[in-house]
């Protein structure tokens, strides 16, 4: 019995390398059920490092995000498919999107933009691209530091958490995702977090001022 | 007329040559040797007036006019300039140092290795805080904050956090120089000693010595160092 689909999460999550076994969409329950169990104890070890209080796991989103990273990483590897079917491959997240989801689904989403960039590389007008893209404009927190159109970005949910806002801020910082730091809901608390120091933590964001 | 003082000359005896000591810091001044005499000469005025020259006894001061030598003072002519082979007064004076003395006892002196008050300004990198009060601010900073410093825990009440920018918080600053850690506004009493103290207090450069008073350290390993981060820092301490 082959659990490719947790093989591939787990080589991701540990070595942060995509390996295929094989050309699979269909993904079993034992299977899901080992990556939702994997990516918890993933999140547990990422939460030690949480500022404030971190969110729940939830398990849901996690598997989703997953299962988007994965199926990405299939169609770009053996695309046999019309446009149409793409998007029932990739589908929207069915459950609210809160807190708690977007911390889950980053442990997997963070890995989307990469993918994106791949996506690009191969064919800048592959049909992949706008579905990918919309996915991280909603699930914003992961795509930070690529350039996206950063129109209609919901801030209120990130902003309504002390721990998701800080490590939303951190992300923006540690990526240089300067056109996303001078949004008008963020530069103010990009700002706050440089204090007296942008010179040193981020010399590029000063020279804009 | 205006005195050239540049032909001015002194004569001394070389029996007296000894005295001349007290003027052999005047670089400017050049000597050559005649016969039992020693000439020397480039004085400039003040040189002439000082002290320290008056009070060198034997000596007699000439002026040299037409390649002729007049006394100080005579319109009658002394004799001809000789000629003189002129070498700078450091060079030809020469400094004798005296023997290493075998029966000097004060071997079993020593020195005590303190730290002193300076006036110099440091830049402070290293906080001594007590981790009560520190917790709050380091479980919820941001990463960027804790991502340039490395921490140590040194008891149960508090923690040293080395590199900077520091942290906004209240503690004791400490400066680095080298391999030492002093409180800020403090350095060794010895700086000539730096190196020779470093070599005696420590076994090897990945230690550093850390001056927690004016008295006393502590040798802190830098292997023993972590990175801080709200995960290292909450795991240490075992908290939620």
């Amino acid at each position: 019995m082959h659990h490719y689909f947790y093989n591939t999460i787990y080589q991701l999550r540990t070595k942060e390398e995509i390996i295929l076994y094989d050309k699979l969409f269909d993904i079993k329950e034992d299977d899901e059920a080992l990556v939702k169990e994997f990516l918890q104890i993933e999140f547990d070890v990422e939460s030690e490092n949480h500022p404030f209080s971190t969110p729940k796991y939830n398990a849901e989103s996690a598997l989703w995000a997953a299962k988007i990273v994965y199926t990405a990483c299939q169609i770009l590897l053996y695309r046999e498919h019309k446009e149409a079917e793409l998007t029932d491959l990739l589908p929207a997240f069915t459950q609210p999107i809160t807190t708690e989801a977007i911390l889950s689904a980053d442990l997997c989403l963070r890995f989307l933009p990469q993918i994106l960039a791949e996506a690009k590389l191969i064919d800048p007008e592959d049909y992949l691209i706008p579905i990918l893209e919309s996915i991280l404009n909603q699930w914003h927190y992961s795509g930070i530091g690529i350039p996206l159109s950063l129109k209609n970005l919901d801030f209120e949910l990130i902003f309504s958490n002390p721990c998701l806002e800080q490590l939303y801020i951190d992300r923006v910082i540690d990526k240089k995702d300067k056109k996303r730091a001078e949004l008008p809901q963020m530069l103010e608390k990009i700002r706050a977090t440089l204090g007296n120091y942008t010179e040193k933590y981020w010399n590029e964001f000063k020279k804009s001022d | 007329m205006a005195e050239n003082f540049a032909d001015h000359l002194v004569q001394i005896e070389t029996v007296h040559k000894e005295h001349l000591g007290q003027i052999r810091h005047w670089d400017n001044l050049k000597i050559a040797t005649e016969a039992n005499y020693i000439w020397i000469k480039n004085f400039n005025e003040l040189q002439l007036a000082s002290v320290e020259l008056q009070s060198i006894p034997f000596t007699k001061t000439f002026v040299c006019i037409d390649n002729l030598l007049f006394p100080k003072g005579s319109l009658l002519p002394f004799k001809k300039m000789p000629n003189l082979l002129w070498t700078p007064i450091e060079r030809a004076l020469s400094i004798e140092l005296s023997n290493f003395n075998h029966n000097f006892f004060g071997i079993h002196q020593s020195v005590e290795i303190k730290l002193i008050p300076t006036e110099a300004e440091q830049k402070a990198t290293v906080l001594l805080l007590n981790i009560h009060t520190a917790s709050n601010y380091i479980s919820n900073a941001s990463a960027i904050r804790l991502k340039p410093l490395k921490w140590l825990l040194i008891d149960t009440e508090s923690a040293l956090i080395i590199g900077e920018p520091m942290l906004p918080l209240d503690g004791k600053a400490f400066w680095q120089k080298g391999n030492f850690i002093f409180p800020v506004g403090l350095h060794l009493a010895f700086l000539l000693l730096e190196k020779i103290i470093e070599k005696k207090l420590i076994l090897s450069h990945t230690q550093l010595i850390w001056w927690i008073s004016e008295c006393s350290y502590c040798i802190i390993d830098r292997t023993m160092l972590r990175p801080l981060t709200i995960s290292s820092w909450k795991q240490t301490l075992k908290m939620d």
